[in-house]
């Protein structure tokens, strides 16, 4: 809402040299930039060299979503339904990168909940695929031997029936 | 530059006195390529120089640096896996490095993929161990392990998972001895199933806690099975944070004490005592039943009682360094032994019988009970007895309304609070009507006179609550207002878009009108230029020009006011003109060639008149005006105003066709 946005606004660089304004309150979600602003290191805008512009602006809008404060009791069991919904829709990305990227960002950032959520979602695409289903969706090189799989799949052998 | 550098370094140091580091440094600057022979190919022995580097660095930064990777380079690895992980750890690779670029998941640090496969079972992270040499041994150094219970409910799962697990454990031990302890590791189990799982969950324990396990977290689904769990929990050594959640059923049988703990039990008696090094210990949403619980714990420091239901006569806290003690929504009774006792946190629905060994020096104390009942002011005088050396107290309204309602039993008190600094009240139900006693608070603040008191009324909250609501009313309303004004507006504005548009028409309809006219115009002067042109051939052109401006409106009309006293004629008689004008002869209108729309002639006197006049009357005069003209030796004149009425001294007005 617009009559909330008084706060101080932070600018964030990304690696390809995008600036975004996004107000402190809300990115104080990300340790490391909390960090940078306590440590007086956010006067100028913050560069983050290992984030995109593209994977930056999905971060942002994570945490723009995160920081919104629910009215009172009513509301928040309203805006913790919202929120998950918007978490469930928010790790659907088209790219299969999209996703690594966004664990390494939240990881990067160290925004704890975002990681979290990322990490999941990479977890439960894993979940139920056999062996050969996850080499061939994340293009995995198999460098083993036949010889070597097999004595691996032994060694293991209780977990793959 | 790279040649330079070689040749120093094999002339200051002589191959008899390298030490290995500067051996290293040597080659590692001989393999690197440098922009002009990066294509060359290297001279030595890159297997040999590799391998040399690695016994070098471990030899520096311990076996941890490299994992894994070590156990097979020095033991029974084949041909190509040494070359695969060769290939892998030189960074000069490209073809690794291409594949790792594709391969996103895989070129994940594996803090990352340790984090990512925490959250699936751990029969599914085994699974990923034949993906490639990458992944082969990279759960084995999992910071945190989930067991989900239903994998496991056939048995003869159960001893090749604890077979993985020990090897697991092998392999980390390795590491521990070489290395330095496995910090910061995390189980968490998820019970489900029947009693068949529960050899297994017991194998897993004996694991967690023979390998430092710093947290357990433990949620179980049982409905009435009992989990035995073994004696090392409760001597582990690491075990700082231990979680127990969900349905557990604690039913007689069950068998959680240790025998040799702190106090004996009677075979007889059941219960549990809890004797480790935890610090911290959460026992949330469990059931005890028909069993004495006794939590006997030299170190605690703090603990977390959460919907804890106990058939027992007596919970029993024994914990001399507890700092922290929260209790929410347990009933029944609880005896804490805590002298050391700082921050204590009450949350429940009626009063509980808390009942405690002196709490010397407490600082903070947060009471909420939300209905407590009329039969129970003793007990809550007793409670807050039992707190007199709190410096921080905070009291929902509630409780004091019941202590209000027997006033009486106030004369048989001591004021208990000596070190009071601030009291707090509030109140939980916001809809019942004040109720207070002020004897009450008299009685809390009586011996300490200094003490900030704040009292927060139902009033002021509900006012806050109001205010707040009007707020967000208000934000909402603006919202509406907006977009009410932007609807408007846009409204207005397709509105003028319309007219705009109809505006357009209207100016086609008026250009397709003016089009008309002009057209007509045209015709019209078509026909007079040819009506003229059969009249007077010689004028016609010029006046036909002047009138398509005029139709055009484009240009005006050239005023009078242009018109020069002096007729500037470019034939050069000048003297003619000096003479005509003596004579008063006005031109109202000229053209550079003396064209004449209007000509008047005053006073003229025809003998005068040159050749030059005959020229000009030639064209176009349009208008003749005569007066007091002598005019009859001009021929050409008689002839251009033969239609018209000639009367001497008198004005003419005619017109030239």
């Amino acid at each position: 809402m617009s009559s909330s946005s008084s706060s101080k606004m932070i600018e964030l660089r990304s690696s390809d040299g995008e600036t975004f304004h996004v107000e402190e309150t809300v990115v104080l979600q990300s340790e490391t930039i909390k960090q940078m602003i306590d440590d007086d290191c956010a006067n100028a805008a913050i560069p983050l060299p290992n984030v995109t512009s593209m994977t930056l602006a999905k971060v942002i809008e994570y945490i723009k979503k995160h920081a919104e404060k629910p009215k009172d009791d009513d509301d928040k069991k309203v805006a913790e339904e919202d929120l998950k919904k918007f978490d469930a829709e928010f790790v659907k990305v088209d790219q299969e990168s999209m996703l690594f990227d966004l664990v390494r960002a939240a990881n990067y950032l160290n925004i704890k909940s975002l990681l979290d959520l990322t990490c999941q979602a990479v977890a439960d695409s894993i979940k139920d695929l056999s062996v050969e289903e996850v080499r061939k969706k994340f293009n995995i090189q198999n460098d083993f031997t036949p010889e070597e799989e097999a004595k691996v799949r032994k060694e293991n052998a209780w977990a793959f029936d | 530059m790279m040649k330079k550098n070689d040749f120093m370094l094999d002339n200051a140091y002589g191959d008899d006195t390298l030490q290995d580091p500067s051996a290293a440094v040597i080659m590692i600057a001989r393999i690197q390529p440098t922009d002009s022979n990066a294509d060359a190919e290297p001279k030595y022995d890159v297997e040999a120089i590799s391998e040399f580097l690695l016994k070098l660095l471990i030899e520096l930064y311990g076996i941890e640096a490299f994992g894994v990777k070590r156990e097979d380079r020095f033991s029974n690895k084949t041909k190509k896996q040494q070359e695969d992980e060769e290939k892998m750890d030189d960074p000069e690779n490209d073809k690794k490095q291409m594949i790792e670029e594709s391969d996103r998941l895989s070129s994940l640090p594996d803090d990352l993929i340790h984090k990512i496969l925490s959250f699936n079972d751990i029969k599914d992270v085994i699974k990923m161990s034949c993906l490639s040499s990458r992944w082969r041994f990279i759960w084995t150094t999992m910071p945190c392990l989930t067991f989900s219970g239903k994998d496991y409910t056939i048995s003869e799962h159960v001893s090749p998972s604890a077979a993985a697990i020990r090897k697991g454990r092998d392999i980390r031990e390795e590491r521990a001895v070489q290395g330095g302890q496995v910090e910061h590791c995390r189980v968490r189990l998820i019970l489900r199933g029947n009693d068949d799982s529960l050899v297994f969950v017991k194998k897993i324990l004996d694991y967690a806690f023979s390998h430092n396990v710093q947290q357990l977290d433990i949620t179980c689904f049982y409905e009435s099975n009992n989990v035995e769990f073994p004696l090392s929990l409760f001597s582990s050594q690491s075990l700082k944070h231990l979680t127990l959640k969900a349905d557990c059923c604690y039913q007689g049988r069950y068998r959680w004490q240790c025998g040799h703990a702190v106090r004996g039990w009677d075979d007889d008696m059941t219960g549990f005592t809890l004797t480790s090094k935890w610090e911290n210990l959460t026992i949330r949403d469990c059931k005890m039943m028909k069993s004495n619980i006794d939590i006997c714990h030299p170190q605690l420091s703090k603990l977390n009682i959460e919907y804890l239901h106990v058939d027992v006569e007596v919970f029993n806290v024994v914990a001399p360094q507890l700092r922290n003690l929260n209790i929410k929504q347990f009933s029944g009774a609880i005896l804490v032994s805590a002298p050391d006792l700082a921050h204590l946190n009450i949350e429940c629905y009626i009063s509980l019988n808390l009942s405690a060994d002196d709490f010397h020096s407490l600082e903070t104390v947060d009471i909420s009970i939300s209905h407590p009942i009329e039969q129970e002011p003793q007990e809550l005088f007793g409670l807050l007895q039992r707190l007199h050396s709190v410096k921080f107290l905070t009291l929902n309204m509630e409780i004091l309304e019941i202590l209000s309602s027997s006033v009486e039993l106030l004369s048989h008190q001591h004021p208990p609070f000596a070190n009071l600094k601030y009291l707090k009240i509030y109140p939980l139900e916001l809809t019942k009507k004040a109720n207070l006693a002020i004897e009450v608070i008299n009685f809390i603040l009586d011996n300490s006179p200094n003490a900030t008191f704040v009292m927060i009324s139902r009033e002021e909250i509900l006012a806050e609550n109001n205010a707040k609501k009007a707020k967000w009313h208000m934000a909402d309303l603006r919202v509406l207002l907006e977009k009410l004004e932007m609807a408007r507006i846009n409204s207005c504005w397709g509105g003028l878009g319309e007219q705009i548009e109809q505006g357009k028409k209207k100016i086609d309809e008026a250009d397709i009108v003016m089009s008309k006219i002009t057209d007509c115009m045209k015709t019209q002067f078509d026909e007079y230029q040819s009506r003229v042109n059969t009249r007077c051939p010689r004028t016609c052109t010029r006046t036909i020009i002047v009138v398509v401006f005029l139709a055009n409106n484009n240009q005006k009309k050239r005023t009078a006011e242009n018109a020069p006293d002096k007729i500037t004629t470019h034939d050069g008689h000048s003297t003619y003109k000096l003479s005509w004008r003596r004579d008063d002869l006005q031109f109202q209108r000229h053209f550079d060639h003396p064209i004449l729309l209007n000509l008047h002639l005053q006073r003229a006197i025809s003998s005068v008149v040159p050749q030059q006049l005959e020229k000009i009357l030639e064209n176009s005069v349009e208008v003749l005006k005569i007066r007091e003209s002598k005019l009859e030796s001009m021929k050409i004149l008689e002839n251009k105003l033969e239609p018209l009425k000639l009367q001497e001294n008198q004005p003419v007005d005619g017109l030239i066709r």
